[in-house]
């Protein structure tokens, strides 16, 4: 028996399975060529994952390069609700976890999205009991916090970030585009179980922020910290601040208030409290403020320093209003009556100078202009100009009232006098640095003007050592090392616009040594009882601060007493600047 | 062309296919170990921020004099307590003194054990 050869069928068969792969042939040279880009495409869908890169967020130091803050990592939890079957019992175990509410975490989790956050940046013990569940639909990326080791010191200066890290005060907030660094990107490849592996496919790096380092020294901010809190707390005050600056640049050493905050729980705490009153809060600031009318006086020859002035003992009619001393007296001359810080002797130096006069020199000192520190909320304060001047103002303006001030801007115009007449800009910055250490930028000392000739300031300076020595401000003497201040003491005014009785502003400026200035200092204490005396609060406020600070410095008794050529001093600042 | 020369052409092919194949799965098996290894790295150094921290904050002068004083009797001395020292001759004249009387004394280190130093006497 054989098989019939039949042609036909074969023919057939034949041409069957040509079309067929011919076909086939037609069909992958189409996706080949030209579906080609679009199926890449969503091969790349797939397989590839893009990831932003996040940069470190730069650090904050002190001149001493000691980290004020350290990034740290946290974990932030994130939910995928369509993977999560037992959604209530979850969100019992969670609210007792992390301490938010049933309600919130219910809404959260109920929403008909991919992706959602339950909770940012959690701490490593509730992160660790979150593991713990188990829990399918429920995941951690990696994020880092601020933290600040030293919890208060400076910390109205360094100021906090929000919950992305980004700047809200302080120099975190001036500085942020330097802080914070430039975003990179990944393309990574990820395998069928959406796990992203190490192999990118393209890459851009972030570019971490550059370290920011203050001009601050966390030893002196320390000490002043300290003194001010005791100072604070010991006359039950409504707020204090002080200033301490290198007279000749302007770096500011320290800077603090009270009431105060812990920067890592900045968000917890009320706005009054972060306020940085040193440069926001404007008040009048009395007897301090007599240094711009004795260098007036001064520099325009209308008095010697033994010229005598009759002080009405204690009662003096100035047109509509009786201005008194808090102690009469008698005949005094010119050094005497700043030393005894008398109303009366002061207002009659003032009708002699002229209302023009005093306010150019006002002026002159920094006083109703901003500085230019960098730190936010910088206040220029309240200076009127010597044409709104009404007939009181003449007795007032002069002897710190109907005149508003900061903090700072006592301590640059007490600066003004220890460095032979310059006013300089504060400022907080002293260098930035990537984080290999390179400087990048840095910040030189800036002469805003010269406020008062250099013989002036040294005449003043004589006269504000005699302040400390015999005045009123005896408390803030320091054994073995001159001091040269001014105290203050200013009443309130009340709602109603008229002064009032019981509530003051305590003050001291001053700086040491005398001769030799190392540091400037303003204290302010507002509303201090029961005593209220800027010789009484803040007088031993500087003398416990630059005791300490000056030791710090290694400042010997001998090196106190050399005589500091103003002249010499100045053109090396000048070359600087330059 | 003789069935010889087709199958040595097709066991090559095959065999490059295969090593192709290898050479790629080692690629992710390198990418794998490399995460693992990547993520152990992000712990150690999260670690050492961490540890760098807290450091930092025993170091803090806030730590300091909140907790550090509790046990150690230390006081910041006042002028009149800083004690002035001999001239400098003197001091190098009795520097050699107790230079020969420590000799002595570390010959017989043995027998006695007290420490060189002593507090001084007020």
């Amino acid at each position: 028996m054989y098989l019939r050869y039949n042609p036909r069928r074969l023919r057939l068969v034949v041409f069957f399975f040509l079309f067929f792969f011919s076909f086939l042939i037609v069909r992958l040279f189409y996706i080949q060529f030209f579906r080609f880009s679009f199926l890449k495409g969503l091969a790349k869908k797939q397989h590839n994952v893009y990831i932003e890169l996040a940069p470190r967020r730069g650090n904050i130091y002190d001149r001493h390069l000691r980290p004020q803050v350290i990034n740290l990592p946290r974990h932030s939890l994130y939910a995928i609700p369509y993977e999560i079957n037992n959604k209530d019992e979850l969100i019992n175990k969670l609210s007792s976890i992390l301490g938010l509410s049933y309600n919130y975490l219910r809404e959260r989790i109920y929403r008909d999205k991919a992706f959602i956050w339950l909770a940012r940046k959690i701490g490593p013990d509730k992160e660790e009991q979150i593991r713990q569940l188990n829990q399918k639909g429920l995941g951690f990326i990696k994020e880092n916090i601020r933290a600040y080791p030293n919890r208060y010191l400076a910390s109205h200066l360094i100021g906090f970030t929000d919950i992305d890290n980004v700047g809200l005060e302080g120099v975190e907030f001036i500085y942020n585009d330097y802080l914070r660094g430039k975003p990179g990107f990944g393309i990574f490849l990820r395998d069928g179980t959406g796990k992203i592996l190490d192999f990118e496919e393209r890459i851009v790096l972030p570019q971490d922020g550059l370290d920011v380092v203050l001009t601050i020294d966390e030893v002196i901010q320390y000490i002043a910290e300290r003194e001010l809190d005791k100072v604070f707390r010991a006359f039950k005050a409504k707020g204090a601040s002080i200033v301490i600056l290198n007279p000749y640049t302007g770096e500011i050493l320290a800077m603090a208030n009270r009431p105060t905050f812990d920067l890592n729980y900045a968000k917890d705490t009320s706005a009054d409290f972060r306020r940085n009153r040193a440069i926001t809060d404007i008040f009048e600031p009395g007897s301090s403020f007599k240094i711009v009318t004795a260098a007036a006086a001064l520099e325009s020859e209308v008095i010697n320093e033994e010229d005598k002035i009759f002080c009405e003992n204690g009662s003096y009619r100035l047109a509509n209003h009786i201005l008194h001393d808090h102690q009469p007296h008698g005949w005094l001359n010119f050094r005497e009556v700043i030393e005894q810080s008398s109303n009366i002797g002061v207002a009659k130096i003032a009708q002699i100078l002229g209302a023009q006069v005093i306010y150019r020199y006002i002026k002159a000192f920094g006083f109703g202009s901003i500085l230019g520190v960098d730190l936010p909320g910088e206040m220029k304060g309240m200076v009127k100009s010597s044409s709104q001047w009404s007939k009181t103002s003449i007795g007032a303006i002069p002897i710190g009232h109907e005149v508003g001030v900061t903090a700072l801007q006592l301590a640059c115009a007490i600066s003004v006098v220890a460095n032979g007449g310059l006013l300089m800009r504060p400022f907080v910055l002293k260098e930035i640095r990537d984080k290999y250490g390179e400087r990048i930028k840095q910040n030189f000392p800036f002469i805003i003007r010269r406020a008062i000739q250099t013989q002036t300031a040294l005449r003043l300076k004589e006269i504000l050592i005699g302040v400390v020595e015999r005045g009123t401000g005896k408390l803030a003497r320091i054994e073995g090392i001159k001091v040269a201040g001014k105290t203050g003491t200013a009443q309130k005014v009340g709602p109603d616009g008229h002064y009032v009785h019981d509530r003051f502003v305590a003050s001291f400026i001053g700086f040491a040594p005398a001769d030799n200035p190392r540091i400037a200092m303003c204290i302010v204490v507002d509303e201090p009882r029961p005593y209220y005396f800027g010789g009484v609060v803040c007088a031993p406020v500087f003398k416990k601060v630059a005791s300490e600070v000056l030791r710090y410095l290694n400042v010997s008794p001998i090196e106190a007493e050399e005589k500091i050529d103003f002249v010499k001093k100045q053109s090396l600042l000048k070359n600087e600047t330059e | 062309m003789d069935l010889k020369k087709f199958l040595f052409i097709f066991i090559m092919i095959t065999f490059i296919a295969l090593f192709y194949i290898h050479h790629q799965s080692r690629i992710f098996y390198l990418a794998y170990k490399n995460e693992q290894k990547k993520k152990i790295l992000d712990e150690l150094i999260d670690k050492n921020n961490t540890l760098r921290y807290n450091i930092s904050s025993f170091f803090s002068l806030i730590y300091l004099d909140k907790n550090a004083l509790k046990y150690v009797e230390f006081e910041i001395p006042k002028e009149n307590k800083i004690i002035k020292l001999s001239s400098l001759n003197n001091i190098k004249s009795n520097e050699s003194i107790k230079n020969k009387s420590n000799l002595v004394l570390r010959v017989f280190d043995r027998v006695t054990k007290s420490a060189e130093a002593n507090t001084l006497r007020p």
